[in-house]
């Protein structure tokens, strides 16, 4: 059984709960920064190339320009022979923006590359705390910068262009979504946060309600931003991008869906994060799933919540595909390319 | 993180978890899931489909190592590991080749769980129809369970006591209640009461959902009064006794009147009661096969002992007093005792 704090906090779900029992010895809740070496080194899901088999998806790496015009390696994925244009993926990677590789998480986005004959590009951008803020959010825009320029080799269609991440990926792709409305590009159709990291300042109830519990709680937390921010997190010195909670102007962003468990450090930043959206007139969707552990969908996929997580993601990813704009004129697309600043 | 996790769901082949599996099984049951998730909970757990089957080719169910619901096959239970719960359904596990570490556990763990969520689904109408006749259950609690049961809006239903023995001879939502007397059937009834042939019963004075612990403590005192000659009470008929008899059951000395009945021999109760029920002396030695003077001896007797006359009017209503609390100080619900 779980192990209970003095906050009283939601009960977990009891198909969840049980997967926790389960996991709670070879995962820690608390992640403190002597694990992360560790943490890096734990093995990762199915071996990626099998699940590409699996699912009749290619995979092609390449190598483009990253924060500081480093190199940098992002991966393209598609169903085997698809041709023409469609709609583009533009993944960015969870890992409390620590560890992970541009894999990880990678299962959910299959399903959607094959169901909506999407591409999907996923990004390796570099990891704190060896590379702190911006070098995770600026890897992740010049990748989406790149997928932009290349979308006709790429055979997406611009309007249609999609960003979605889990975990600190969701609160990459929310900080990349930001840099796009403050940069003038690239349009995004859609934002996917997928129980997103947004706020480093671990000063909601969510936070002090999960504690010591279930999986990444506040200590794993705290950890993460550490890497990412040193000195400056919790303090003015933080910008919108790296901690997207941080901003107060979340308008003329694209469709956000967001999405948490009612028991995981970062329900009330993502619930807020909606209510900004909408209070700047916005469009966002919400699920706070009852019972919820952070990332329970992967963990335990077979359970109904999973499941019922899983496809109203997936819906609205239909409805946002489907509603897209027909095919950007290519010439208005090149017009802005040679517009675009840097 | 989920990113950390693989399959790691599945238990290791080689390593026994007894804890991890009881815990496992303990926090579903806790939780209240449905048959669904528990074999959910064991596929995923095995890494191998799981299925149940109920007893007597009732429900079946076969789930996958993924979570997904497989088609039912034609195979028997009896092909795969499998354990008998103690209602006798079959829960089993498909693994080819030889079992895993943790196998027999998970089947142990899943059968108790099984029989437990289908017991507490089953006794739904059981457990609604105790609380909505208890005066310990809050309102609140009494009207969910009388929703619960289609009678919120009943105008008037009545609360019918029997024997706990055997089915019940009447119908209506049931269940069998502990009672601070023994165990008693209880049967709240719509409409008319049909009580078949000598079958022992008391019935509740009528009222809403609302009122239905009033009317089961009447039913219990009207099962109480009752007799081989007068098997069916109706509190509602009792008048004025209802209410002697509960300022009576507040009391743990009897009344005085009581116990002196209670001392009489047979023949003398008998001789009493005639009297009582045939409403004059003459007509009770009829009844009797006795001499009328040999009859008001008895009384002139009886009298004395009792300290007061049956045969004037006030003693009539003394005696048809006494008789009820005598009647109600018997043990238990006062029914006689079941037959082997």
């Amino acid at each position: 059984m779980t192990t209970t704090t003095s906050t009283r906090r939601p009960p977990f779900d009891p198909e969840l709960e049980a997967v926790l029992g389960i996991l709670a010895e070879s995962m820690p809740s608390s992640i403190t920064p002597e694990l992360i070496p560790l943490m890096r080194q734990a093995p990762v899901v199915a071996t990626t190339d099998e699940l590409f088999a699996e699912y009749g998806v290619t995979r092609r790496d390449l190598t483009i320009r990253g924060y500081a015009d480093d190199e940098i390696v992002v991966t393209v994925l598609e169903r085997e022979g698809r041709t023409g244009t469609g709609p583009g993926i533009f993944h960015t990677h969870g890992g409390g923006m620590i560890i992970g590789d541009r894999f990880v998480g990678i299962a959910g986005i299959l399903d959607w590359i094959v169901r909506f004959d999407a591409v999907c590009v996923t990004v390796e951008y570099r990891l704190a705390p060896e590379f702190p803020d911006p070098y995770p959010v600026e890897d992740c825009y010049a990748g989406l910068l790149w997928t932009a320029e290349h979308a006709d080799e790429l055979g997406i269609d611009l309007g249609r262009l999609i960003i979605a991440g889990a975990s600190a990926g969701g609160g990459l792709a929310a900080g990349v979504a930001l840099l796009a409305r403050d940069r003038s590009g690239p349009a995004l159709a859609g934002q996917v946060l997928i129980y997103p990291m947004l706020d480093d300042r671990d000063a909601t109830v969510s936070t002090a309600q999960i504690d010591g519990i279930g999986v990444w709680d506040r200590t794993s937390n705290v950890t993460g931003w550490s890497a990412l921010l040193g000195d400056r997190r919790a303090t003015e010195d933080v910008s919108i991008y790296a901690a997207p909670a941080r901003a107060t102007d979340l308008s003329d962003l694209p469709p956000a869906f967001i999405d948490c468990g009612s028991a995981e450090v970062f329900r009330d930043e993502d619930v807020a994060y909606a209510s900004q959206i909408w209070a700047d007139g916005g469009q966002a969707e919400l699920h706070v799933w009852p019972g919820g552990f952070h990332g329970f969908d992967m963990m335990a996929p077979h359970a109904a919540l999973s499941k019922a997580m899983v496809e109203a993601r997936t819906n609205w990813v239909a409805r946002i595909l489907g509603a897209g704009e027909p095919p950007l004129d290519p010439r208005a697309v090149s017009l802005w390319i040679r517009r675009r600043p840097n | 993180m989920q990113e950390l996790v693989g399959r790691l769901t599945a238990l290791d082949p080689q390593a026994s978890e007894t804890l991890k599996v009881v815990s496992y099984f303990d926090t579903l049951v806790g939780g209240g899931v449905g048959l669904d998730s528990l074999l959910r909970g064991a596929a995923v757990l095995t890494g191998t489909a799981a299925g149940y089957a109920a007893s007597k080719g009732g429900r079946s169910l076969r789930v996958g190592p993924g979570g997904d619901q497989l088609v039912m096959t034609d195979a028997a239970a009896s092909d795969w590991p499998s354990r008998e719960t103690s209602d006798g359904s079959r829960v089993w596990l498909e693994r080819d080749g030889a079992a895993h570490a943790n196998d027999a556990m998970v089947l142990e763990r899943l059968a108790l769980a099984v029989a437990i969520t289908t017991a507490r689904r089953s006794n739904t109408s059981d457990a609604a129809v105790e609380v909505v006749v208890s005066a310990g259950a809050s309102s609140a609690e009494r009207a969910v369970a009388a929703a619960k049961l289609r009678l919120d809006a009943a105008p008037a239903i009545r609360v019918v006591v029997l024997g706990a023995e055997g089915p019940s001879p009447i119908e209506g939502p049931t269940s069998v209640v502990a009672t601070s007397r023994g165990l008693a059937r209880v049967v709240l009834v719509v409409g008319e009461v049909r009580v078949p042939a000598g079958v022992r019963a008391g019935i509740g004075v009528a009222g809403a959902a609302d009122r239905l612990p009033s009317s089961f403590a009447s039913a219990l005192i009207a099962l109480r009064l009752g007799t081989s000659v007068e098997p069916v009470v109706d509190a509602a008929e009792l008048g004025a006794l209802l209410f002697v008899a509960e300022a009576a059951d507040r009391h743990d000395e009897p009344h005085p009147d009581a116990a002196a009945l209670a001392a009489l021999d047979a023949r003398g109760r008998s001789v009493l009661d005639a009297v009582a029920d045939a409403g004059s002396v003459r007509a009770a030695a009829s009844d009797l096969g006795m001499h009328h003077s040999s009859v008001q001896a008895r009384l002139d007797a009886l009298a004395e002992v009792l300290g007061y006359d049956p045969r004037t009017p006030a003693g009539r209503t003394r005696y048809a007093l006494a008789r009820a609390l005598a009647a109600l100080r018997r043990p238990g619900l006062g029914l006689p005792p079941p037959v082997e």
